[in-house]
């Protein structure tokens, strides 16, 4: 008892803060009842105050705390629906455990909550949503975690790695995700599941675990999981240790400065590190046991090497965005102009290499907005509209790469004088313009030598610069699709990756030509046979659920011989400048992170070629400009 | 005892490609197939198979839809979802859904296989 009296204190404030933090998650639940974070919150503390009540003895305590934790897990899991009419209960629960504590602060008797435990036992079994079938294999995701109270809990900090070659390294990690929570606790999960949810690639993950399964076990479970190729488990000590460690104030060292050229240099080195590793991983096989286990190490460690490093050059997009305000003030008011302006997504982190390439870009769209976008005040009260024009730029990760909109509410851009001036600088022959789509014309003022004529910004409402914006957003392997409606307003979506210099891209063949093809470029691939393309006057089609794509050859594209000696090719569906085509190669080999290289004099004049992408055993692959390609 | 399987694709290639893997291995056996998602809710109530595998593009009912209406039935169901590449989007949403585990277009024999084995012996 001597020894128990010396964590009384510990337990009742601890147990008091778990409380406040429950009492502040039902107020949350009260006025936003899908509240994922406040349920599991609510799930967690339940969950601790019956561990610490157990380990006191405190068997009400316990007892309710569980009966509660249940009952969270539940709503947690979706079992049942959560409910305003719990919310009563749940208060009820609360302070119940207040009182008992209130109790022992007092040294009064210890109080027991049969009534109130029934009652949670009650609305279990009457508020099931879902019924459970008998079926072989059973029910991992459903399992309540009841005896994670038990001295067998063990903390574990565990590191998966994933094979470079795995397709969606996110979707990856999420099948890990909930592989481990259906076995234990997980306190932390790196990279964050919201992150992950987004579409963040994780080639590595770190998660710090709670269960009362072996080491083993887990690490077989894991190693079972397609595409692991690393787990490494390390136990920790007793989690009350690890509490005051973590309160231990933070060092000095914390955080300092490292000069930007030395950090270029270090990025630049470990990414040759990067691709030199994938080299030496495809001669694997040649290497004895004891050293393919060393090279797995290897191979983990550069990956890590890498996302750490990466991690330490990401900034917010707030480093560029902030100075634009004062920019739009600044031309707003010099043309008698009322603009309002609105961002989101600041927050997000991005590659500084990229941001460095999104400065221009983002100057010129936000000034181009302004100038020729937003009407002046007159013009606009005439037109209906608020005297107040808008622009927004609203930015959001998808997938590894970077999603941002820039829109505004002014006069929109005008198809037929893109049309006329298109005509009149002889920029396309006019068969072909009069044939184009709505959205292909849009897509003519990003054409070098269209848009910077001064004439064009003055008509169509758009323009200056949009050659330099396109070219800075492609050198970065991103893209660029325009909207805009007349009278309306226009928008300009810019998808870059969030990483520079090694782009996720797929490796295809055509006839003996291997080629690499950003990822950027393509919203989605899939097998296709021969029947399944349609020619209507010598155009080939395809119908898929995306409707009617038309189709290109990439053989025709550059130039080299269609191969015929197959029935299924493979057609990967792009979005050039702002339409769906799908492109046909004769073979997707692979999903790879490449290395790219500009071209050097005097190759750069290749149109079509981004770049070189550099792959493991020293070779060269083209990485082929497809947006390019096809819109000539 | 074979593992009985329900293979879901809109296109009848993709359903006799996967057909063939998994019956030639003698480890499984399709039992059902659909070709949309409402048949897919259909023919797992009829079948009551041990795995789904789910194409995600579909017209009338998405895989994604299907999931959550077959883990409606069954919050037990083990369904692994077949995707082609570039649709990472999707396929978290479905593991959010409560899909095992997934597989990507193209695939080898081998990894469909060993995918499948380790959801079916999942516990």
């Amino acid at each position: 008892m001597v020894q128990m009296e010396k964590y009384l204190k510990l337990f009742i404030e601890e147990a008091e803060d778990y409380l406040k933090l429950m009492d502040k998650c039902v107020h949350e639940l009260e006025n936003e009842p899908n509240n994922e974070s406040s349920l599991y919150q609510l799930y967690r503390s339940a969950h601790s105050i019956k561990g610490m009540a157990a380990t006191m003895g405190y068997e009400g305590i316990r007892d309710i705390s569980h009966a509660m934790e249940d009952l969270f897990d539940m709503l947690v899991k979706k079992k049942m629906e959560f409910s305003k009419g719990l919310i009563n209960v749940i208060y009820e629960g609360i302070d119940n455990i207040k009182n008992a504590i209130e109790n022992i602060k007092a040294k009064k008797e210890v109080m027991e909550f049969s009534g109130y435990i029934k009652k949670i036992q009650d609305i279990k079994e009457k508020g099931i949503v879902v019924e459970e079938m008998e079926v072989s294999g059973g029910a991992i995701a459903y399992e309540s975690q009841d005896d994670l109270s038990d001295k067998n809990i063990k903390n574990y900090i565990i590191e998966v790695g994933l094979s470079s070659e795995s397709a969606f390294p996110a979707a990856r990690a999420m099948v890990i995700y909930n592989k481990l929570n259906s076995m234990g606790k997980i306190n932390s999960f790196e990279p964050p599941l919201d992150e992950i949810m987004k579409g963040k690639p994780c080639y590595s993950i770190i998660v710090d675990y709670n269960t009362n399964i072996g080491k083993e076990e887990i690490e077989s479970y894991l190693k079972d999981i397609s595409e692991v190729q690393k787990v490494n488990i390390a136990t920790l000590k007793k989690k009350e240790e690890i509490v005051i460690e973590e309160s231990a104030p933070p060092t000095e060292m914390a955080t300092f400065k490292i000069d930007a050229f030395m950090l270029d240099s270090i990025y630049n080195a470990v990414t040759e590190l990067y691709i030199l590793n994938e080299e030496f991983q495809e001669y694997k096989n040649q290497l004895t046991a004891d050293l393919i286990k060393v090279s797995t190490d290897y191979n983990f460690i550069i990956k890590k090497l890498y996302n750490d490093i990466s991690k330490i050059r990401l900034l917010p997009l707030s480093t560029i965005m902030d100075s634009l305000p004062r920019i739009i003030r600044e031309i707003a008011k010099e043309q008698n102009k009322k603009v309002n302006f609105f961002t989101k997504g600041q927050e997000i982190l991005v590659d500084k290499g990229i941001l460095e390439h999104l400065i221009d870009p983002f100057v010129h769209i936000v000034r181009n907005a302004v100038d020729h976008g937003i009407e002046n005040p007159e013009e606009r009260l005439k037109l209906g509209k608020k005297e107040v024009g808008t622009i927004s730029i609203e930015a959001e990760s998808e997938s590894g790469f970077l999603k941002i909109i820039f829109a505004d509410d002014g006069r929109g851009i005008n198809l037929d004088k893109i049309k006329d001036v298109a005509l009149q600088k002889g920029v396309l022959p006019e068969q072909k313009i009069m044939q184009m789509k709505d959205e292909e014309i849009l897509s003519l003022i990003t054409l070098p030598g269209f848009s910077t004529a001064p004439t064009v910004s003055a008509i169509s409402g758009r323009g200056f610069g949009m050659d330099i914006v396109k070219a800075r957003v492609e050198s970065i392997g991103g893209r660029i699709k325009i909207e805009s409606k007349l009278q309306k307003g226009t928008k300009i979506i810019l998808y870059v990756p969030l990483e520079i210099s090694i782009i996720d891209s797929f490796i295809i063949r055509v006839s003996d030509n291997y080629f690499a093809i950003p990822m950027s470029y393509i919203s989605r691939s899939n097998f296709l046979m021969k029947e399944d393309i349609q020619y209507i006057q010598n155009e080939a089609f395809t119908i898929s659920e995306l409707g009617k794509i038309q189709l290109t050859f990439l053989s025709d594209l550059l130039g080299l011989e269609r191969s015929n000696d197959s029935d299924n090719y493979y057609v990967m569906i792009m979005d050039v400048g702002n339409v769906k085509r799908g492109v046909i190669v004769d073979e997707i080999l692979e999903h790879k992170k490449v290395i790219v290289k500009p071209l050097k004099s005097p190759l750069e004049l290749l149109p079509y070629y981004q770049g070189i992408a550099i792959l493991s055993k020293g070779k060269l692959l083209p990485v082929v400009d497809v947006n390019k390609l096809m819109i000539y | 005892m074979a593992i009985r399987v329900l293979v879901v694709d809109d296109a009848m290639f993709m359903r006799s490609m996967i057909k063939d893997i998994l019956n030639n291995s003698g480890k499984f056996n399709v039992v059902g197939e659909a070709s949309n998602g409402v048949e897919a809710v259909e023919v797992y109530k009829n079948t009551k198979p041990d795995l789904v595998t789910m194409d995600i593009v579909m017209p009338v009912m998405d895989g994604i839809e299907a999931t959550k209406e077959i883990l409606k039935i069954n919050p037990a169901a083990k369904i692994v979802m077949v995707s082609a590449l570039g649709q990472e989007p999707l396929v978290i949403e479905s593991i959010a859904a409560g899909a095992r585990d997934f597989i990507v277009k193209p695939f080898s024999p081998e990894k469909v296989l060993k995918v499948l084995e380790q959801v079916a012996k999942l516990t």
